[in-house]
């Protein structure tokens, strides 16, 4: 994994989200502490750490698909959470979901962070 | 007449005290009654209405503790007042708003005692839960730094809490032992307490302050509580919402012509006990699992004071297939989509604002 690339990575998803971004960290599952990011939320990074492995473990042995490529949630206050696993690392972001297109996040930003995502992880 | 019963072994402090009260008794409608060691104490609850008893703590005979392990199994509603030189301003003021603090620090201030007894009578009328509760008895023997084993029960739960010098070393339960057990037990209510002089546990599997141990008891049976509030509320909710499911019916009924093909099913169940209320391809399974997803994540974010879910929790999945759920309230709509070309923003919109259109959002409110 490239740290430097996960940093671009996050510049990358600054970019496409513009002023909707609220926070956002990479973390590993394993650790459960941010390994680059932008505010960062270290509570946030182990509540969804939590969260994500609370889902694995649900589906875990259920006929149903684990999860896959994200997971979003709407939350009172205007927020919204996008949870992007990927192997032994995480992607969370926190963003306004009143000034955050959803189409926007769903069709460009969110395809855009996985890709990057990827590619920081392969190196 | 309401009967006070106080058991102190020093005779003219009894003297003194009774005097001073039966004077305040005629005004407020209360008699003292008096007893030297828990033996009389005894003999004078199995003969007489008792409303209050007041006792000194180390006496000849049977004890003060012994006395309230006695209360505590053959007169559970009976409100207990200590009298203890030994008395923790810091932990009174943490714990008296839940009523289980009942203790009177020596030398006796006249006033405070009256004010005390005034307001334990009055609070019986009002029906307050009464009697000495488990964690104000081991505060107590905490107070006094004595040793004792207590046999704690519950209906058929029991417990042993091991007491040494004031300190609590051990605890087991059938299942449990040390501070788990601890934990356990201290926030039972209505027990029955037995007790044995002196601590028979040799070594220590606890090693934090008796007072500290009942403050995060309690701290822990609160968020529990908190919890059991939020399901009762979401049950007192269900029958709001059976009566709105034709709305919802119209919904399903828009989408199943408008995107049967692209939806694999469409599911609102019950987040209680995840029966479907209505849907088409409904799926028990898919609703059974996804229901404890959304219920544990509720729990989660709760615990760690994130906001709650508003408006919907989307998976994406590596075939894009997507499952959307909605929770409202005590219910949640789950729907399985197979089709990424689905207007999902379409779909949003319309559990969310058509959803909040009847009178399913207002109702939760």
């Amino acid at each position: 994994m490239k740290a430097q690339k996960l940093m671009e990575a996050v510049e990358t998803l600054k970019g496409d989200l513009e002023g909707s971004l609220i926070a956002t960290d990479i973390w590993s599952v394993n650790q459960g502490i941010s390994l680059a990011g932008y505010n960062s939320q270290p509570k946030a990074v182990a509540l969804f750490n939590k969260v994500t492995d609370m889902i694995n473990k649900t589906l875990t042995g259920s006929n149903f698909p684990e999860l896959g490529k994200y997971y979003i949630l709407d939350l009172v206050d205007e927020k919204m959470v996008v949870i992007i696993p990927m192997d032994e690392y995480q992607w969370g972001i926190l963003l306004n979901s009143q000034t955050a297109p959803l189409g926007l996040l769903l069709n460009i930003a969110i395809p855009n962070a996985i890709s990057a995502f990827e590619e920081a992880l392969i190196g | 007449m309401k009967k006070v019963l106080i058991v102190d072994d020093e005779k003219m402090f009894l003297r003194t005290l009774c005097e001073g009260l039966s004077i305040h008794g005629k005004n407020y409608d209360f008699k003292i009654v008096t007893a030297n060691n828990g033996r009389q104490a005894i003999d004078i609850l199995n003969s007489t209405e008792i409303d209050l008893v007041i006792t000194d703590l180390r006496m000849p005979e049977i004890d003060g503790f012994k006395l309230i392990a006695y209360i505590s199994s053959k007169f559970k509603d009976l409100p207990v007042m200590v009298m203890t030189a030994y008395g923790s301003y810091n932990i009174e003021m943490e714990i008296r708003d839940k009523g289980i603090l009942h203790y009177i620090e020596k030398p006796i201030d006249f006033e405070d005692l009256l004010k005390k007894i005034l307001s334990e009578l009055k609070a019986e009328r009002r029906g307050r839960v009464k009697g000495m509760n488990l964690a104000t008895f081991l505060q107590i023997i905490g107070m006094e730094k004595i040793s004792y084993t207590l046999t704690v029960t519950r209906g058929k739960d029991f417990g042993n809490l091991y007491i040494k010098d004031g300190e609590l070393i051990h605890a087991e339960t059938k299942n449990k032992k040390g501070m788990e057990a601890a934990m356990d037990i201290i926030t039972w209510d209505g027990v029955t307490i037995d007790l044995i002089d002196n601590c028979n546990f040799k070594g220590n599997t606890i090693n934090m302050a008796l007072e500290n141990i009942l403050l995060q008891a309690y701290k822990t049976k609160d968020e529990l509580e908190n919890r059991k509030k939020k399901l009762n509320k979401r049950k007192n909710e269900k029958q709001i919402n059976l009566v709105d499911s034709e709305k919802i019916n119209e919904i399903i009924n828009f989408i199943n012509s408008n995107y049967n093909s692209s939806i694999k099913s469409l599911n609102i169940f019950s987040l209680l006990d995840k029966k479907i209320i209505t849907g088409w391809n409904i799926n028990n399974e898919l609703c059974g699992i996804y229901g404890d997803i959304v219920n544990n994540l509720d729990n989660i974010l709760d615990e760690c004071g994130f906001p709650d879910i508003d408006k919907y929790f989307l998976i994406r999945f590596r075939n894009d297939h997507l499952i959307y759920i909605f929770p409202l309230g005590d219910i949640a709509c789950l729907i399985q989509i197979n089709d990424i070309n689905v207007p999902l923003g379409f779909i949003i919109e319309m559990f969310t604002s058509k959803l909040s259109n009847t009178n399913l959002k207002k109702d939760y409110q």
